[in-house]
């Protein structure tokens, strides 16, 4: 684990992500997390829910559409909120990412990941792609009350 | 004039934290090479082993995804803009 990495979230917007991820339940949840970006700690700042765009009979997929990614990358120009990360459910397996997760990572972002089991959230853990991208390195989480 | 060329959060380490470059060419094809002669870094990230778009990266032509037009050939003209879109999936 890089310890330097770290995630903070106030308590009311990671209560925003987690509430998301079981209302999709028994699916796969998405969002993304807007926010302050640097190199170590970062703080997310703003929550968006997205539509899982995955095909409706893949329950362990999540996808976010092209053209809403776009639209979050608009929404950052400009400003000082930068597009830090995303969230996504992983329903009755662990908060740990998969195969298809590393396959798909890019860097920089944080990769929240939420473990719902039985619908109930059963504990999350965040993620960042390591410099030689063969891995991720785990975040240390910090509520902000 | 040329192409403005819009970077995600994701790939701007490897443009000296560039949130945008300015590049020049008539296609998608050639404005992407543009682009890897500023940045070579960004290589790795855009294109797959055979040259070609990797399939997780989207390129846009102001609101339009250029895989609908005419990919790495859609033309292009002084003054579009086009933004890289990482594609965001994964799952358990």
């Amino acid at each position: 684990m890089a310890s330097h990495l770290t995630l903070s979230i106030p308590d009311a917007l990671e209560r925003t992500m987690l509430e998301h991820c079981v209302a999709a339940y028994p699916r796969e949840a998405c969002g993304a997390l807007l926010g302050a970006l640097e190199a170590g700690a970062r703080r997310v700042e703003e929550v968006i829910a997205l539509e899982n765009a995955a095909p409706p009979d893949r329950m362990d997929r999540f996808e976010v559409r092209p053209a809403d990614m776009l639209r979050l990358m608009r929404c950052e120009r400009g400003t000082e909120r930068r597009l830090i990360g995303f969230y996504h459910s992983h329903p009755d397996h662990p908060a740990h990412p998969s195969a298809t997760d590393l396959a798909a990572a890019w860097p920089e972002y944080s990769y929240a990941i939420v473990s719902v089991r039985n619908g109930v959230v059963a504990e999350w853990t965040s993620w960042r792609l390591a410099s030689e991208g063969a891995r991720y390195d785990s975040e240390g989480i910090q509520i902000l009350g | 004039m040329g192409v403005t060329v819009l970077l995600p959060t994701a790939l701007q380490r490897f443009a000296e934290n560039k949130e945008q470059l300015d590049a020049s060419g008539e296609s998608v094809g050639e404005v992407l090479a543009s682009v890897i002669e500023q940045a070579p870094q960004l290589a790795k990230h855009l294109f797959d082993a055979k040259g070609q778009i990797r399939s997780f990266v989207n390129v846009y032509l102001g609101d339009d995804d250029t895989r609908y037009l005419q990919g790495e050939s859609t033309a292009v003209k002084d003054g579009d803009t086009l933004t890289i879109v990482p594609s965001i999936a994964g799952g358990e």
